[in-house]
């Protein structure tokens, strides 16, 4: 099942915050900072693309 | 109750009081708790409602033991949510305090909230309820259920036709793209708490959150979400629920039960959903905020190699290199120049030593008695190069002669 908006956005702030340890290698840091601009765009396209379904629950 | 004032009116100098200090008395003494926040039951008559909103009658009452009556104020505020209007014949109950009115030296009952006295017993239906249900702890802040900060599927149990389903549908489809699904109630009438428990039970645990809504309406019409049903089915709940019922200021006991009470119900929808538009913002934020990450964490190592170089080629080193570079360049420049000299002297020496030689030369054979012969500066070793009249030198190791050739033989065995 494909990754919900909230886990994108709980992995994008994991994301960040070990960007801002300044312990984190550099290559790491480059790969990190790559997966995070990847993860932003995915998040918007889910924002301006998917659009509100309407369903009904019928009596039982 | 004798006031300080109470006494000077009974003192024996029967001092005279103006109408003010009368009127004053009696409304101070009709503002008693004994005549405040009470509610009072009676018929309705000549009631009148003013252009300027405020609604005037009379309540009376007619019975064996005589009539009584007292007139009736329902301000505007009030008044525009008293639904349904008073008629004249309806038997009301109204909930207020009386008041005196100097002005007019009127005695009135200012109303805050009318209702039928049929309704009377709803009222206190109401308090049954809300002392039994309590009891059950439905209403207990324990229980309530944090709302989802990012709900996939919301649920609406609300009347499937009129505003409310449309407002709500509107601000979540602005605001965030998920799933809306509708559980369709009566919202008013006889059996409505039926219906409203059977769709909120019905649509319990097939959605991440559940907004129960209905649009504004009189004590009555909102009455249905106060009933047991509804509100052990809405604390029974496993998913949370926001309730938004009537207008802001009416509160009923599903209200008291749901997990988050919203004024209205486009608020409950603002209040759940995340706004897209302010998601996006905080994207680019969080964008430009990583790659200022990524830049400063590159530009610091950066620096650090900048200044690793540094302290390896330090400003001395290459100081010392450049000196001894220029030293060394002159050096070479004064080597040069040394040996140019020394060069261009060995060369005039050695044409001084050569121009000697030739000349040292010249003279050893002088020294040993020969002599030289020189015509025109050229040294003469044939008697060919000369003929009869021509001019030659003729050096001696002690000095030099000239002479004329009067005559030349040639040696023919030579």
């Amino acid at each position: 099942m494909t990754e919900t908006y909230e886990e994108m956005v709980t992995r994008l702030r994991d994301i960040t915050r070990r960007l801002e340890d300044p312990d984190t290698p550099l290559d790491e840091s480059v790969r990190l900072y790559k997966d995070g601009i990847e993860l932003i765009k995915k998040c918007e396209d889910y924002l301006t693309q998917a659009e509100l379904r309407i369903l009904e629950i019928a009596e039982e | 109750m004798p006031g300080e004032e109470q006494a000077t009116l009974v003192s024996g100098d029967p001092e005279v009081i103006t109408v003010q200090d009368l009127t004053r008395i009696i409304r101070e003494e009709l503002d008693t708790p004994l005549l405040r926040g009470i509610s009072v039951r009676g018929e309705v008559t000549n009631y009148r409602l003013h252009s300027s909103g405020h609604m005037y009658f009379t309540l009376s009452e007619k019975n064996s033991d005589g009539d009584a009556a007292i007139d009736c104020v329902i301000w505007r505020r009030s008044a525009v949510r008293v639904s349904p209007p008073p008629e004249n014949g309806m038997d009301v109950i109204v909930n207020g305090y009386v008041d005196f009115y100097p002005p007019y030296g009127k005695t009135q009952f200012i109303g805050e909230s009318v209702i039928h006295a049929g309704a009377g017993g709803k009222f206190i239906l109401l308090e049954q309820w809300k002392r039994e249900l309590a009891a059950e702890g439905c209403f207990a802040a324990e229980t309530k259920k944090p709302i989802p900060q990012y709900p996939l599927r919301v649920g609406v149990v609300t009347s499937p036709t009129g505003a409310v389903l449309q407002d709500i549908r509107n601000v979540l489809s602005r605001r965030f793209p998920l799933d809306l699904i509708i559980s369709p109630t009566q919202v008013q009438g006889e059996y409505a708490h039926l219906d409203i428990a059977g769709a909120i039970r019905r649509i319990d645990g097939h959605a991440d959150v559940i907004i129960v809504a209905r649009g504004g309406g009189s004590f009555e019409d909102l009455f249905a979400f106060n009933h047991p049903d509804v509100i052990r089915a809405i604390a029974s709940c496993i998913t949370p629920i926001v309730s938004a019922i009537g207008h802001e200021v009416d509160v009923t006991l599903a209200d008291l039960a749901s997990d988050l009470r919203a004024p209205t119900p486009s608020a409950a929808a603002e209040l759940i959903v995340p706004d897209r538009v302010t998601l996006l913002r905080e994207h680019t934020e969080t964008r430009s905020a990583l790659q200022n990450l990524i830049l400063d964490r590159l530009e610091k190592r950066g620096l650090e190699l900048e200044e690793i170089r540094l302290r390896i080629e330090s400003r001395r080193i290459k100081r010392r290199i450049s000196d001894m570079k220029q030293a060394s360049a002159e050096l070479l420049e004064r080597l040069q120049q040394a040996i140019a000299r020394k060069i261009a002297q060995q060369r005039s020496n050695l044409a001084l030593y050569t121009a000697e030689i030739r000349s040292a030369d010249l003279r050893a054979p002088l020294r040993r008695g020969y002599a030289l012969i020189l015509a025109d500066g050229e040294m003469i070793r044939s008697v060919n190069l000369l003929g009869k009249g021509d001019l030659v030198t003729i050096y001696l190791q002690d000095g030099e002669m000239d002479a004329t050739i009067t005559e030349v033989r040639h040696d023919r065995d030579v």
